[in-house]
């Protein structure tokens, strides 16, 4: 058995070379640090090191500290819905752009709007913000004084709770949309053409194909990015809500990161924030499963 | 997404220091020795090695860097400085160095971690020298602060830093001189009259443009109202100071329900930045340069300096800032509250060097020197007749102190004498930095606190600064004030905290009384 594998292995040595680079950096970088894992149950003292630092007594006295914080339950249902509202309001119109763009037969013009619709994606939340205060600033934005020119009272998008998160889910989309389509795009350039030819044969509308062919040809991929969003379901969004918060909106956008990152790295209080990470990638990795069998059953599971 | 890399990132980093540990341990070990014994060998010939580290930027590579050569010089040194740029990186830099056992002969630090590293038996007590060997230095920090600084240095009744010379403040109210005249109106000398020319800012077109588009006041936060709390006779929110013999809390002070209802009184009457609570940055300096307010609380060094007079003079050449008085209130006038004793940073040695007394004599003399006339002299204003000129006995900068002076204070280890030193610097804001150290201010007391266990700095502070935010928005009744209090203390713990922060400040003397 294992000379079969290390005669396979040898016949193949060049794609085992090739394939070494990938596989030392996922050991050096992705798996061996999952020891430091373990400062989650010690009290992790950087002098002492990993390995010397004392066992937290009790063993979950920093899950308990984040437990017990009078802010756990908001950070939770705040991480929680943040996500859920990108996900729900993020999912469709990546694909509705990628079909419009599969649709559009102007060439020029269907590479200038993927070009312009995915620049905002390299762009960094610091950025955006600047661009939101000049649209959305409650004295100065064009928005509000819009609002104010047609007399509508002006709206204080960035500092009221009933607004903030409309934000949050709106610039995200802003800025994934281009670059959300690609994936979806490169999926449509893989359908079968003969399909459409078929169908056009058929008398087919422009929408009955867009329903028919397109739609279900990439319904793997949507499944496929839905159940690897799930996984980040305790993932919010750090950058642009640690950009955007204020004081105004904490109660509805202090997330689990951003109290991590107040609480656990300011303070150098690391064992609770590898704690909190621990937390959340267990949580992210149950939904990954159960989202993964749940698809199984309609045939589109990733493994 | 972010968030996990950077988790990943400081597992990572841990898990290569732990790695590391195991490889230097041994190594420095042995290096160590090497090091004894070429100074042994080589007399008082060689140039002994000193490395400094300290969070700094701007420093050039040590060709181009005249101070070190001047001190290599005099002293018989090689002078290895190691400035990093960002604090945090620092921090974690030297306690990777620490815990490797590969120490900086002369490092700086902070409270919190001179505190655990003094309570490690990391750090040389500099106690036994500071009567002899350091007696110059000593002087020289004595002289330019107070007995006071020793105390903030001190851990366990042993001093374990040289405390840098604290650095002076520089804030006060700023207001557009000639807003005030268009409008016929007097600087404001006390709160209501602060009010009033707000209000007049706000409602009467200081800028004659015939649009409503200016506030009377912009900056940042509760800092946009530090003369207000100081008329109230408050601190900042949350720090600690004394207050008729007794040292207490912000929060606690009978006082701050009144400062806050004032503010209250401004912001309702709109003549206040709406987005006072959220400019970042220099947002809030940027809208008053545009002219969209016209009284801030900022620091001359972000007003009056050379560049942003430009700045302003540029947009508007009418502009004109003007630094004011604190309002007087019902408790006097201050601009703020200070800590007038931290200082400025803090030098430690480690505990290693006591073994090596030619060294530690070495960098013993570095820092008398740079406290001495001449040193000082050198690491304030550079090479004579190169970065500086003494004309009739006053130091004057050429230009080429302009373009290669900003490194030297990197240099300072135990300070300057700021005034002297910011005027040289600075000629055209002389009478702003003399006004600045002038006035008064509420001397805090808690820059050495270090929190208990069992307490959430992060919560609390989040929660007590919402809750101030909803009391001067109105959106709670400053009748709760006492809930506020209490749930602080319930929910938050907050208690522990000042309890232990009334010990530590007994325990460092830094109150007359209690």
């Amino acid at each position: 058995m294992l000379r079969t594998l290390g005669r396979q292995i040898w016949k193949y040595r060049a794609y085992y070379l090739m394939l070494l680079p990938g596989i030392i950096y996922y050991a050096v970088y992705k798996y061996l640090p999952i020891y430091g894992i373990v400062i989650a149950f010690k009290d992790y003292d950087m002098l002492a090191g990993i390995a010397n630092s004392p066992w937290a007594d009790p063993w979950y006295k920093h899950f308990q500290a984040f437990y017990e914080s009078p802010y756990f339950s908001q950070l939770l249902v705040n991480t929680v819905l943040i996500s859920l509202y990108k996900l729900v309001f993020g999912m469709f119109p990546p694909i509705a752009l990628a079909v419009l763009l599969n649709e559009c037969r102007v060439d020029w013009f269907k590479r200038w709007v993927q070009t312009l619709s995915y620049m905002p994606h390299f762009l960094s939340w610091v950025i955006i913000y600047g661009i939101l205060i000049v649209l959305l600033s409650q004295d100065s934005g064009i928005v509000n004084q819009l609002i104010a020119e047609f007399g509508g009272n002006p709206i204080p998008f960035l500092t009221s709770t009933e607004w903030f998160r409309s934000v949050l889910v709106g610039s995200e989309i802003w800025q994934n949309l281009g670059w959300g389509a690609i994936i979806y795009l490169a999926a449509m350039a893989g359908i079968d053409p003969t399909l459409y030819e078929a169908a056009r044969v058929d008398g087919a509308s422009r929408l009955r194909m867009i329903w028919h062919i397109t739609l279900p040809g990439i319904r793997n991929v949507i499944v496929l990015l839905l159940i690897l969003r799930l996984g980040q379901m305790m993932d919010a969004g750090f950058d642009q809500i640690y950009i955007l918060y204020n004081i105004h909106v904490y109660p509805v956008a202090d997330i689990l990161d951003t109290w991590v990152f107040r609480t656990g790295l300011e303070q150098w209080n690391f064992s609770l924030a590898a704690a909190v990470g621990l937390f959340k990638s267990v949580i992210g990795l149950l939904l990954v499963l159960g989202s993964n069998s749940l698809a199984k059953k309609w045939g589109e599971g990733i493994w | 997404m972010a968030k996990k890399q950077l988790v990943f990132a400081l597992l990572a980093a841990g898990a290569l220091a732990s790695f590391m540990l195991a490889g230097c341990g041994s190594g420095n070990e042995t290096g160590g020795a090497e090091g004894s014994g070429e100074g042994g060998a080589n007399q008082a010939s060689a140039p002994v090695t000193i490395n400094m580290t300290l969070p700094g930027t701007g420093l050039p590579t040590p060709d181009n860097d005249d101070i070190k050569k001047a001190l290599d010089e005099k002293l018989g040194t090689d002078i290895q400085l190691t400035a990093i740029q960002s604090g945090d990186d620092y921090n974690n830099q030297l306690r990777v160095r620490m815990s490797a056992g590969n120490y900086p002969d002369l490092f700086t630090t902070s409270y919190t971690y001179l505190k655990e590293f003094a309570e490690k038996g990391l750090i040389l007590d500099l106690t036994p020298y500071l009567e002899k060997e350091l007696k110059p230095a000593k002087d020289f920090i004595t002289n330019l602060s107070s007995e006071d600084i020793w105390k903030k240095v001190t851990v366990n009744g042993k001093i374990y830093a040289i405390p840098r010379v604290p650095d002076v403040p520089f804030s006060s109210f700023w207001i557009r001189q000639d807003w005030l005249d268009n409008l016929k109106l007097n600087p404001p000398t006390t709160l209501d009259e602060l009010f009033e020319v707000a209000k007049a800012f706000t409602e009467q077109d200081p800028d004659g443009n015939k649009k409503n588009d200016t506030y009377g006041i912009t900056g940042q936060k509760f800092d946009a109202f530090s003369p207000v709390f100081g008329a109230y006779g408050v601190g900042q929110p949350g720090t600690f100071y004394e207050k008729d013999g007794n040292v207490i809390n912000a929060y606690y002070d009978p006082n701050m329900p009144e400062a806050l209802a004032f503010i209250k009184k401004l912001i309702d009457a709109g003549v206040v930045d709406p987005e006072l609570m959220t400019n970042k940055g220099t947002v809030d300096q940027q809208k008053a340069f545009q002219g969209k307010a016209g009284i801030i609380f900022k620091g001359w060094i972000e007003i009056s300096k050379d560049e942003f007079v430009n700045q302003y003079k540029t947009i508007n050449p009418k502009a004109e800032w003007v630094h004011i008085d604190a309002p007087k209130g019902p408790a006097g006038q201050f601009n703020g509250s200070f800590d007038f004793d931290m200082p400025s940073r803090y030098y430690a040695i480690p505990k290693a060097m006591e073994k090596d007394k030619a060294k530690l004599q070495k960098i013993f003399d570095l820092i008398n020197y740079v406290s001495g006339e001449e040193g000082n002299d050198l690491v304030m204003y550079g090479i004579e007749g190169k970065h500086y000129n003494v004309v009739d006995g006053k130091v004057e900068p050429t230009e080429l102190m302009a373009v290669e002076g900003n490194y030297f204070h990197l240099y300072q280890i135990t300070g300057r004498p700021n005034k002297e030193y910011l005027e040289v610097k600075f000629p055209n804001q002389a009478e702003d930095i003399e006004f600045a150290i002038r006035i008064p201010r509420i001397k805090t007391l808690d820059s050495s606190i270090v929190p208990p266990t069992g307490f959430n700095k992060a919560d609390a502070d989040r929660y007590a600064e919402e809750e101030l935010v909803k009391f001067v928005y109105g959106k709670r009744p400053l009748s709760e004030y006492g809930d506020f209090l209490k749930t602080l203390e319930t929910t938050f713990k907050y208690n522990l905290y000042v309890d232990e922060a009334m010990k530590q400040i007994k325990e460092q003397g830094l109150a007359n009384n209690g």
